[in-house]
């Protein structure tokens, strides 16, 4: 099979490229399936629930079928997304993305999705609202009358994981930060760093300038990410396009964009091309711009935090989100924090925390993403880390909800190292 | 008794296309017929074809005559048969390479033979089948259709039986009792012994093979045999059946077929009608021939290749070089009440049942026409429309997924017990052709080893693992002259399966007639 891609060598120093492929190259990539169930045996919804049939036969094995005639099925519906099946796969088969553009198909013909995930699908939208008041939506989410009548109109568990609003501090702090000028370089926020997770991009900034860089921060905008992975695609399309857009001055400009969300970059990454068909130069510029923050910090900056770390004196449990395979880069994370002194490290023993972006969140789905996840939650309950460091943001709040240990991105972790403390580095 | 066992008696030689279409039409017109077929039912040539229940736009240009009587069949088929029938839609497009004047003379061709058809624009149709060539410059719907061979041939055993005939499967023709210089009797040879057939006539409808049964009639039919190739690729890569706008001939047509397509054909003169070889050499040149139509169809996965013997009847003083018509001959061998009837196609398989009918009636002195164009073939007047999504949507539908027998074809477990203690069919090859086991990517790998176990279950005494060392033979045998990239890893995997954890010999001994397909 054929894969377009932009020549590595001529993106000295930028994101690492994956291959794109359209939805026509995943389609395709069926062929490739020998069958051999790999895939269904790591497959970690399939692990505990019957309901799923597995990523063979809701991927490849069914899109044999789908091709020829519509048909109505429920196979593609319980995919959490995770991706550990395409990984996995000795035979390069797009498995998740053939299972999400079934999903897509199904949506189309139910005519559109459900009022919980349409919610689900704007963490920008819910963000700015509760950002005006953020005390009175955290007061409303934290009461129980209000979760119950919330389950009944919208189908959100009422034991989701939901962040707390943070109102627009990472954007307040952004506007009173004076930079030198330096190298320039772009972070992608995304909608958890803008509305429930600032102290994650005030780190990201403050690493990357005491590395000397002028950091760029593109407009607060989501990636479209919950709808892709929902199959809300025609919604989608016309959101990713502007982010595009919204990223094409720093891509054009040759500047790296990186991002502390590991399934936000994905989406950028790759994902467009994979659902939406977006090809063209623009979007693959984009594309290739797009850089994990700690695959490009152990990258460029490897030496810096083997020389200057300052020591971290935690016992931390390092959990690699779903998504971070994708990127093909490994866990640079957990290389980087190998590099800080005094910080014990334990590997957690699970592929899936379970929630797998807002899989977790629907009301139906939400005891298999509870059953996914008991492993790792049990190995924190067992091993009583001070932290766990995760990439992504909802796996995070899963982790933090589930087991009470206070969970951080990698870079805060790395923040802490370099001993810069403008954000509010480890939760008390 | 029904009424049809009073007339006089007729055995049909040949359970194929031909011998069915024959066999149906005597018992409908009152004769008491036996089918004797040597193998399964369209295990030979009536299965080794690219599935095309034809329009006959393909000939408009040549032989616009018989493209009129293959739009008139087509129709027939359909109705009689809908649950053999997929209305997939055909397509006619000019490439750079084919001539400029063709395209005229086709819809003209067509409008003359009575076939729908309509000119796209090529635009739209690159737009609708993304995988063929950017280079289409005009192109033409015509109403081709796919037929499902097993399943019809079945539908018209079925019928045969229903009305008081015999369908003798696994019976070779040994012999003729032609006392007198007139049929008496036909000896076969069965897996329960020998049967003496008393007969007052004979239809040799062996296909290729007719030769041989005219031989042992005493009688010489000059056939040319021609061996077509074909590839079998895993999926559907086009939605319509897709026809070169050219004259017709080889390697020029691709078309889907139940869940995969199929691309020939090789057309060369071969001796053995049982020669099913296809030599590396040809699968090349078929990859080569279809590549200006689907670019980069090397890339594609080929699960198989397979190929089979189509017997024409050469006209005395045929000039050489002249492509042989398409069109039937029925051979009445004088006062014997033996006849051959040879050549035609699937599409008018009724057709040259008809005229086969004529010939025998009119021997008896017999005079009533032809009902099998409009007798139904079902007493429920035939099911609804054939669709390869059907076994998907029903495991999707009643959540039957952990069922799943065959996962390629989407089978459930429930329909193949269902034809094991109904229909008695234990034969793992006879299973896979009802039902299409072991059709898909895996060629057998994991349904395989699931029948065996599930037959055994139903029958004890029933020898499960050697059944399945001889279909992991046979699927083998098809898959591996395909067998790079992909399917190569396919292949690998499936024989570890198979030898190493299922413990299996490969049994290379000569399969039963018709197996390989």
């Amino acid at each position: 099979m054929t894969t377009t891609h932009l020549d590595r060598d001529s993106h000295e120093g930028r994101g690492f490229s994956v291959p794109l492929m359209t939805p026509a190259m995943v389609r395709q990539s069926m062929d490739n399936c020998t069958k051999c169930n790999v895939c269904q045996v790591h497959c970690p919804v399939a692990g505990v629930t019957d309901a799923f049939a597995g990523p063979k036969y809701a991927g490849p094995q069914a899109e044999r079928f789908r091709i020829i005639d519509a048909v109505d099925e429920t196979a593609p519906m319980l995919c959490s997304g995770c991706g550990i099946c395409t990984s996995v796969c000795p035979n390069d088969v797009a498995i998740t993305d053939i299972i999400t553009l079934a999903k897509a198909d199904q949506v189309d013909r139910a005519g559109g999705i459900g009022l919980g995930q349409r919610l689900l699908n704007r963490p920008e939208l819910i963000g700015r609202l509760g950002s005006l008041a953020p005390w009175l939506a955290n007061g409303v989410l934290a009461n129980s009358l209000f979760r119950q009548i919330a389950v009944a109109v919208t189908g959100v568990s009422r034991d989701a994981p939901l962040p707390r609003f943070a109102g627009q501090r990472f954007r307040r702090w952004l506007k009173h930060l004076s930079q030198r000028e330096g190298p320039q370089i772009t972070y992608f926020s995304g909608c958890a760093v803008d509305h429930y997770d600032p102290d994650v991009g005030i780190a990201a900034v403050s690493v990357l300038n005491s590395l000397g860089y002028k950091v760029t921060v593109p407009p607060d905008a989501c990636c479209s990410l919950p709808m892709l992975s929902s199959g809300d695609f025609e919604t989608a399309r016309p959101r990713a396009r502007k982010m595009i857009e919204l990223l094409t001055p720093s891509a054009g400009a040759g500047q790296t964009i990186v991002g502390t969300s590991t399934s936000c970059t994905l989406t950028l990454k790759s994902k467009y091309a994979a659902y939406l068909g977006f090809d063209d130069r623009q979007a693959s510029e984009v594309a290739h711009a797009v850089s994990d923050i700690c695959g490009y910090l152990l990258e460029h900056h490897a030496d810096t935090f083997a020389k200057a770390s300052a020591r971290v004196p935690k016992r931390v449990l390092y959990h690699g989100p779903c998504q971070l395979r994708g990127h093909h880069i490994g866990q640079p994370a957990l290389e980087l924090l190998r590099l800080v002194p005094g910080i014990t490290i334990e590997l957690s023993q699970a592929s899936c925390c379970g929630v797998a972006g807002t899989y977790g969140y629907d009301q139906e789905k939400r005891p298999i993403a509870v059953d996914v996840g008991r492993s790792l939650i049990e190995q924190i309950a067992d091993s009583r880390p001070d932290l766990v460091i995760c990439d992504s943001e909802t796996c995070r709040w899963n982790i933090e909800q589930a087991s009470g240990v206070p969970c951080l991105h990698p870079i805060q972790v790395l923040a802490q190292a370099m001993e810069l403390t403008s954000g509010k580095v480890f939760q008390d | 008794m029904d009424k049809s066992t009073a007339g006089p008696r007729v055995v049909v030689v040949g359970g194929g296309a031909t011998g069915c279409g024959v066999a149906r039409d005597l018992i409908l017109r009152g004769f008491d017929v036996t089918l004797v077929e040597y193998g399964d039912l369209g295990c030979g040539t009536s299965s080794r074809f690219h599935g095309m229940l034809q329009s006959g736009a393909r000939y408009a240009v040549s032989d616009t005559v018989y493209a009129g009587e293959c739009m008139r069949e087509r129709r027939i088929i359909n109705k009689l048969a809908p649950e053999a029938v997929e209305e997939t839609g055909g397509l006619f497009v000019s490439l750079p390479d084919d001539p400029a004047d063709y395209g005229d003379k086709f819809f003209a061709g067509c409008q003359e033979a009575d076939i729908p058809v309509r000119e796209l624009d090529p635009a739209d149709v690159m737009a609708s089948e993304p995988a063929i060539s950017r280079g289409v410059h005009r192109a033409f719907a015509v109403p081709d259709a796919t037929v499902q061979p097993w399943r019809l041939l079945n539908l018209v055993a079925a019928d045969i039986r229903r009305r008081g005939g015999r369908v003798l499967l696994r019976h070779r023709v040994t012999s003729f009792d032609m006392t007198g210089g007139r049929v008496r009797a036909v000896e076969v040879e069965g897996p329960s012994g020998s049967l003496r057939l008393e007969a007052d006539a004979v239809v040799n409808a062996a296909g290729p093979w007719s030769g041989e049964i005219a031989r042992l009639l005493g009688q010489d039919v000059a056939l040319e045999l021609t061996k077509g190739s074909i590839l079998v690729f895993a999926h559907r890569l086009v939605t319509r059946a897709i026809n070169r706008c050219r004259m017709p001939s080889s390697f020029d047509i691709m078309v889907p077929t139940g869940t995969v397509s199929l691309f020939g054909t090789t057309s060369e003169v071969v001796d053995d009608p049982s020669t099913t070889l296809v030599r590396p050499q040809e699968v090349q040149d078929l990859l080569d021939a279809a590549e200006p139509m689907i670019p980069g169809i090397r890339d594609r996965r080929v699960l198989r290749a397979w190929a089979g013997v189509r017997p024409i009847v050469k006209p005395d003083n045929w000039p050489s070089g002249r492509s042989l018509p398409r069109r039937h001959t029925v051979i009445d061998h004088g006062a014997s009440g033996a006849f051959t009837i040879c050549g035609g196609s699937w599409t008018t398989h009724r057709m040259m049942g008809e005229d086969a009918g004529d010939h025998v009636a009119s021997f008896f002195g017999i005079n009533r026409p032809s009902e099998s164009a409009t007798t139904p073939l079902s007493p429920d007047g035939g099911g609804s429309a054939w669709n390869p999504t059907t076994n998907y949507q029903g495991v999707e539908d009643a959540q039957t997924r952990k069922r799943t027998l065959c996962e390629c074809e989407s089978i459930d477990r429930d329909l193949v017990s269902q034809m094991v203690n109904d229909e008695g069919l234990k034969r793992f090859h006879d299973l896979r052709r009802r039902l299409r086991i072991g059709f898909g990517p895996c060629q057998g790998t994991f349904c395989g080893s699931r029948l065996a176990g599930l037959v055994a279950h139903l029958d004890q005494d029933f020898p499960a693992q050697k059944e399945l060392e001889a279909f992991w033979a046979e699927r083998l045998k098809g898959a591996t002259r395909t067998a790079w990239g992909h399917h190569a890893r396919q292949i690998i995997l499936s024989d570890a399966v198979f030898r190493e954890n299922l413990g299996i010999r490969l049994d290379d001994k000569a399969h039963p007639a018709g197996d390989d397909r």
